[in-house]
């Protein structure tokens, strides 16, 4: 017993010193579940003091947080059944949780033993390692690429779900199988192949491995292939990661963005305004064309600002057309007027033309518009001048006015050339010109000929006879032209005729008619000349016959007062004087008369004429002209004057005598002779101090025998100035005078200045 | 003492020979004064045309001619006159009562010497006379002979 006492003694401090000893958390329970012993690192795990043995474990507060721990305890003493968990403290602290069930000696279950092993430090590792593992995976799995990780041997360990997805495939059919027998052998690529092989061997990679790729399901794709190593501790060789990039969308919109790049830079080189809009209308892009001919930023012309650029008249218009064009009924395809940046509308013809799916919507319209605005005013001008064109030849009716082409054949025809020959229009058209000729004309080729000539000088004028339809005649003055083109080459000929029957007939009559005044122009020319002679007949008999008496009168009234004078009374010698006085005077006007009748009627040439000798040579003709009788102041210069020298002379006689004459009793004539200049004339200017003209006498002076004073105060026949102003006339002058009466008069003849 | 010069004057009017006469006197000219009424009768005077001379008589020293004569015109006579060689050297002055230019013209075209229109003054008159002696009677000079 004491043996066995001490046996059981050992044994229970052995079993405390193990206990102590191990640095685990154990708790003894019994099947009552109260606690029978536990190790040091138990009071801190599971938060126990000394007392607490004997108590059950359900009534103390573990620091571990596992609600379910009694049952877990039970199900070990009932199950006999080892119980196992993982259990975190209060500071998150990982352990093993295990409940043994309690076997005596004798193999009863007696309680049950709780270990608690701190495990965090391999539960936190795990953790890490599966973290690491879900990573990899997700991003495997996330990567939108479809990848392949394949083993040296390029045998598929794996791949993610976008490359399922994307080539139409899953894990059985892929896993373990050689990579370029997957996908029925489209990967089966030698370069490939090659390239994937040496990655492992020579640590290499790839990248943008371009393969075309034709999907079943998606067409032909586009692919780039990178490839890597991928490096693992524990598997020497490592892997091969596989990433396939399908860059098919890509490089599909880098074609179209580079084909787009490219039609707007020629969109922008175009010279019209390049524009496409949405479907409904709004525009979505412009050229610079736009911006340039508008003045406006893009922005401004975008959407439907660009109407404002409209024309506001056509604005409607071109609503209308728009629509009926949405209807896709017809093409839009108009004209309209856009104001450029300076204010000025000009005219545009647009098209546009619809992009549309395959469906048939429209999903864009594409349009330009061109400046046709030159075009346009050209075509108005070219309207306005054929317009104006075919109002002159149809206006022109008293003309004939038609045009050939090349070959002669008529082909206009205007109401004029209706009206002279009596054909139609279209009666003419396509007729060769001939056809307005007469018959003798046509035989002769004289349309062939006019044609010649109007083609070799560019105009062919003559007057012949014409025929009408009717047959009639009529005289054409015509004039045939050649028309050509800017480049020289011949278009046609155009006729102008005009009618001139009627003025041919005039001029036959205006002939006749001056033929027969010509006659009688002749025939009073001869009767003319016929009196002429009679006068001159007559003057040469005045001359001889009227003065014969007149010299026997005067030389017997002379004789009776020399010879007989002492037997006349002193009233029979005044008798004698009044004879001798009147005869004297008859003698003068004899004179005057026919020098008058000469200045009149005798032809002279004009010539240059000294003036200044001529007034000279005058003075000196009487004594009447020198001091003391008179003072006459000469004042120089006296331009030569075209004339006739004697007529001259007696007209500065005539003009002199009068301003020595016509003084009052006991003054002295003084006389200034000057000229003066007029335009191409020169005027002789004689100024008196003698008795002057009154005005209401100035128009008589100049004619044939007026006289203002009484024969008893001044001498004269009257005759004087009458021969002045003939002879002035005569050589193509002008007389005058001007007169302050009582004071003096001033007496002119003008001529024209010899050069 | 020498011969009175012989003056030939055709003149129809025998007023103007009458004036004429009294003008010389008045002027103291003393000369052998015939006088011609007509044309015919100074030709004759003048034996024109008739050769030799049917008289001794001299040719005159000087002709006072009027334009306006019977039968043969004063220019006429004048033509005649300066036709006839033995005649060159006779003084031919037109005295007449035309100023017509046409006459003045004809005149010295055939051969006239001198051209006057007749004064009707008799102071006139005498002056010219007196002037027409002591020009052509005295002062100007004439060949003796003319070729007959």
């Amino acid at each position: 017993m004491n043996q066995r006492n001490h046996e059981l003694h050992r044994i229970n401090s052995d079993l405390h010193n193990v206990l102590n000893g191990v640095q685990m958390c154990i708790v003894v329970l019994g099947n009552d579940l109260c606690i029978r012993r536990f190790t040091p690192l138990a009071e801190k795990v599971l938060n126990l003091v000394p007392t607490d043995a004997g108590r059950p474990i359900t009534n103390i507060k573990p620091n571990i947080d596992f609600p379910g721990l009694e049952q877990f305890i039970v199900d070990a003493i009932d199950q006999v059944r080892t119980q196992q968990t993982e259990v975190q403290d209060k500071d998150g602290r990982w352990f093993s949780l295990r409940a043994l069930p309690y076997r005596t000696m004798d193999n009863k279950i007696d309680g049950a033993v709780l270990v608690l092993v701190d495990i965090d430090a391999v539960k936190r590792s795990g953790e890490r390692i599966q973290a690491a593992l879900d990573y990899a995976q997700s991003t495997l799995e996330t990567v939108r690429e479809p990848l392949l990780v394949l083993a040296a041997d390029l045998r598929v360990e794996s791949a993610n779900r976008s490359y399922y997805t994307a080539f139409g495939t899953g894990p059985a059919e892929t896993s373990g199988r050689f990579f370029y027998e997957i996908n029925q052998g489209r990967w089966n690529i030698p370069r490939l192949r090659l390239l994937l092989q040496e990655i492992l061997p020579k640590n290499t990679s790839f990248d943008d491995f371009e393969v075309m790729y034709e999907s079943e399901h998606t067409g032909p794709r586009m692919l780039l292939l990178n490839a890597r190593r991928v490096a693992d501790a524990s598997d020497k060789p490592g892997r091969i990661l596989l990433a396939v990039e399908d860059i098919t969308e890509r490089r599909t919109v880098e074609l179209l963005r580079e084909s787009e790049q490219r039609y707007r830079t020629l969109a922008d080189s175009l010279p019209q305004l390049v524009w496409t809009c949405e479907p409904d209308g709004p525009l979505d892009y412009t050229n610079d064309r736009w911006t340039e001919f508008t003045g406006r930023p893009r922005e401004k012309l975008l959407g439907n600002q660009w109407r404002e650029t409209m024309h506001p008249v056509d604005r409607e218009e071109t609503y209308v057309r728009w629509i009926e064009a949405l209807k896709g009924t017809v093409p839009y395809d108009l004209e309209y007027r856009l104001r450029r940046h300076d204010g000025e509308y000009r005219w545009f013809k647009v098209r546009a033309v619809p992009l549309r799916t395959k469906t048939g919507e429209i999903t864009r319209w594409f349009g330009t518009s061109t400046d046709i605005d030159d075009h346009k005013q050209a075509e108005r001008l070219l309207e306005e001048s054929e317009h104006w064109l075919r109002l002159i030849m149809q206006s022109v009716k008293d003309f004939a006015l038609f045009t050939m082409d090349v070959a002669g054949l008529i082909n206009s025809w205007n109401p004029g050339a209706e009206a002279m020959f009596g054909f139609k229009t279209e009666e003419v058209l396509g007729q060769p010109g001939a056809i307005i000729f007469t018959p003798e004309d046509r035989e002769n080729g004289a349309q062939e000929k006019e044609l010649i000539t109007a083609q070799r000088e560019g105009c062919c004028v003559d007057e012949r006879w014409h025929q009408r339809k009717d047959g009639t005649r009529l005289f054409l003055s015509g004039t045939m032209r050649v028309i050509r083109d800017e480049a020289g080459e011949l278009r046609g000929f155009t006729k102008v005729a005009r009618d001139i029957t009627e003025a041919r007939r005039q001029q036959a009559d205006l002939k006749e008619a001056r033929d027969s005044l010509e006659l009688m122009v002749a025939e009073r020319t001869a009767q003319l000349q016929d009196t002429v002679q009679q006068l001159e007949a007559f003057s040469y008999s005045v001359s001889h016959d009227l003065r014969a008496p007149l010299r026997a009168m005067l030389g017997f009234a002379e004789a009776l007062q020399d010879d007989c004078g002492n037997q006349l009374s002193k009233d029979g010698k005044g008798y004698a004087s009044r004879i001798i006085a009147a005869a004297h005077r008859l003698d003068r006007l004899i004179n005057d008369i026919l020098l008058y009748s000469r200045t009149a009627r005798s032809s002279f040439h004009l010539q240059p004429v000294d003036l200044g000798k001529v007034v000279t040579d005058a003075l000196h003709e009487q004594p009447a002209f020198q001091p003391p009788k008179a003072e006459i102041e000469l004042i120089h210069p006296l331009p030569p004057v075209m004339g006739h020298e004697p007529s001259i002379m007696q007209c500065v006689v005539n003009l002199l005598s009068n301003a020595v004459k016509f003084v009052p009793k006991g003054r002295t004539p003084k006389i200034r002779i000057f000229t003066e200049l007029h335009d191409e004339a020169v005027r002789l200017i004689i100024e008196d101090n003698g008795v002057g003209i009154a005005p209401e006498d100035i128009g008589r002076i100049f004619r044939l025998f007026e006289r203002l004073h009484p024969a008893s105060t001044f001498e004269g026949t009257g005759i004087g100035l009458t021969i002045v102003r003939k002879a002035v006339e005569r050589m193509g002058g002008e007389v005058g005078v001007s007169s302050d009466p009582g004071k003096g008069s001033r007496f002119w003849m003008q001529l024209k200045r010899a050069s | 003492m020498t011969e009175p010069p012989h003056i030939l004057l055709v003149e129809d009017d025998e007023n103007d020979v009458f004036f004429l006469k009294r003008a010389f006197t008045a002027a103291g000219v003393t000369a052998q004064l015939d006088v011609a009424r007509d044309g015919r009768e100074a030709l004759d005077f003048l034996q024109i045309g008739k050769t030799p001379c049917l008289d001794e008589r001299a040719p005159p020293a000087l002709v006072l001619l009027d334009l306006k004569i019977p039968y043969v015109p004063g220019l006429e006579v004048l033509r005649q006159i300066r036709a006839e060689a033995k005649l060159c050297a006779v003084i031919v002055v037109v005295l007449t009562s035309s100023a017509a230019e046409s006459d003045l013209l004809h005149a010295y075209k055939l051969g006239a010497n001198s051209y006057l229109v007749k004064p009707s003054r008799q102071e006139e008159r005498i002056e010219m006379v007196s002037v027409l002696a002591k020009y052509w009677l005295e002062k100007n000079q004439c060949p003796k002979n003319c070729p007959g």
